[in-house]
């Protein structure tokens, strides 16, 4: 196996395939970005559907492998080492990008990572904002989780008890009937609409301790707009303002259960500039520094993977391809991140 | 009614044979479903993939997923060889 300086001369390739992305991303062992290349699938109709995703995943991976290495001028015996995201996330998506990862490390006999997916996410934004010690929002279509660092690990203080607040805004927009443009999220579109929105019209707010639900108030919503009471753009203020401020209320209770001194908006939904204004004036009322992570790298994204493994392999983890099985299920909390405990240094 | 498919594949170099291999073993140990399982092993030059499953229609799932991963290690293994 070929040796790798830890520190400098080295580049990561990282493979994210958790959903509807199938993303390539290529750094240096400092953190600089060189390339990362993301293919989305969409569905022709309806929401993910795991095995065409999957299928998606397969047919471009070659493609945006190879664009990823244009992008960033090297050459494969230039890798030092293969991160993948080794999960939580849907099944055959997973797996399809594991085995090209495995493939890419046998290939190269390098060593090869697995990255959980949400540390990623948590990663990817210190890296570009500067952030030490936030305590974390991160939303998108799969994940609703306020996580902040304490003894070794990412401890979660509150999360969704059923969907993610960007999958309640996706099934909104498709249930309201709404189009997106290629590439445009469907929050995006629900974001546009709102702005135009007068009326607040009242829907369940449920926050149960820490912990946050979206599907009752997503029900509320759709049936609202069914009945045709209320204008569209109406719903759709009244559906941002409810569901972010209860991811708000959350975020500020850990704010101030752990009196960190930074706050990080990371996840495909931190695009919203609504929810950045919501969480930005908690983080001002508590004296911390409000962080968000740049548009392009709050989507799933393979750079967050190739810099996460980098972190995870510096600080002496490690995947064998043996034991490079997905983790379906795998929680925020259970992951040892030993980077931060040896003097939050990278 | 229980199904068995037996595939054997040959690739262009014995390099990519243990490469396909290697990738797709852990994807083999620990199987999706109980409703198939997979049983790899080498034959020169082939790859042999034997498919148990409880029904055709798990039996088509599996291999569908096997030949998908195959194709894109094969396109992506083509891939690496061009850069260099």
């Amino acid at each position: 196996m070929r040796k790798v300086n830890k520190r400098s001369d080295g580049y990561c390739l990282g493979i994210e395939s958790t959903a509807d992305d199938f993303s390539v991303g290529i750094t240096t062992f400092e953190g600089e970005i060189l390339a990362n290349v993301i293919s989305a699938y969409m569905s022709p109709e309806g929401g993910i559907h795991p095995r065409e995703a999957a299928r998606h995943h397969a047919e471009v991976a070659n493609t945006v492998i190879e664009e990823a290495f244009k992008k960033a001028g090297i050459k494969t015996k230039d890798l030092s080492l293969i991160a993948f995201s080794q999960g939580p996330g849907l099944g055959p998506c997973l797996r399809t990008g594991a085995t090209v990862a495995r493939a890419l490390a046998a290939y190269l006999h390098i060593p090869l990572v697995g990255v959980n997916h949400c540390v990623a996410h948590i990663e990817i934004g210190k890296l570009k904002t500067g952030a030490e010690d936030p305590v974390t929002l991160y939303v998108s279509g799969g994940n609703t989780i306020v996580a902040a660092f304490d003894s070794g690990r990412y401890r979660v203080f509150g999360e969704t008890l059923d969907i993610a607040l960007g999958n309640c805004l996706d099934v909104f927009a498709r249930e309201a009937g709404l189009r997106q443009k290629t590439g445009e999220p469907f929050g995006a579109v629900v974001e546009k609409l709102a702005k135009s929105g007068k009326k607040f019209v009242s829907l369940p707010y449920t926050v149960k301790g820490m912990d946050m639900s979206f599907s009752g108030l997503l029900t509320t919503a759709v049936n609202m707009l069914k009945k045709g009471e209320n204008k569209l753009e109406d719903v759709c203020y009244s559906l941002q303002e409810t569901v972010f401020s209860m991811v708000t209320e959350v975020t500020e209770r850990a704010l101030a259960h752990t009196e960190k001194k930074e706050v990080l908006l990371t996840g495909g939904v931190a695009a919203n500039k609504r929810l950045q204004s919501m969480v930005k004036s908690i983080a001002e009322e508590h004296d911390a520094l409000f962080c968000v992570v740049p548009a392009q790298f709050a989507v799933d994204n393979g750079a967050m993977i190739a810099w996460t493994g980098v972190l995870a392999f510096t600080h002496g983890v490690k995947t064998s391809i043996e034991e490079s099985f997905v983790r379906l299920r795998w929680r925020l909390e259970e992951v040892e991140i030993p980077w931060i405990k040896k003097a939050n240094l990278y | 009614m229980r199904a068995r498919a037996i595939l054997r594949l040959e690739f262009p170099s014995e390099k990519n044979l243990k490469i396909i291999n290697v990738a797709l073993a852990p994807e083999a140990a620990k199987p999706a479903t109980p409703r198939s399982k997979v049983h790899l092993k080498i034959e020169e030059p082939f790859l042999v993939l034997i498919f148990d499953a409880k029904d055709t229609v798990a039996l088509r799932a599996a291999v569908n997923s096997y030949l998908r991963w195959v194709s894109a290690i094969c396109n992506t293994l083509a891939v690496l060889e061009a850069i260099g």
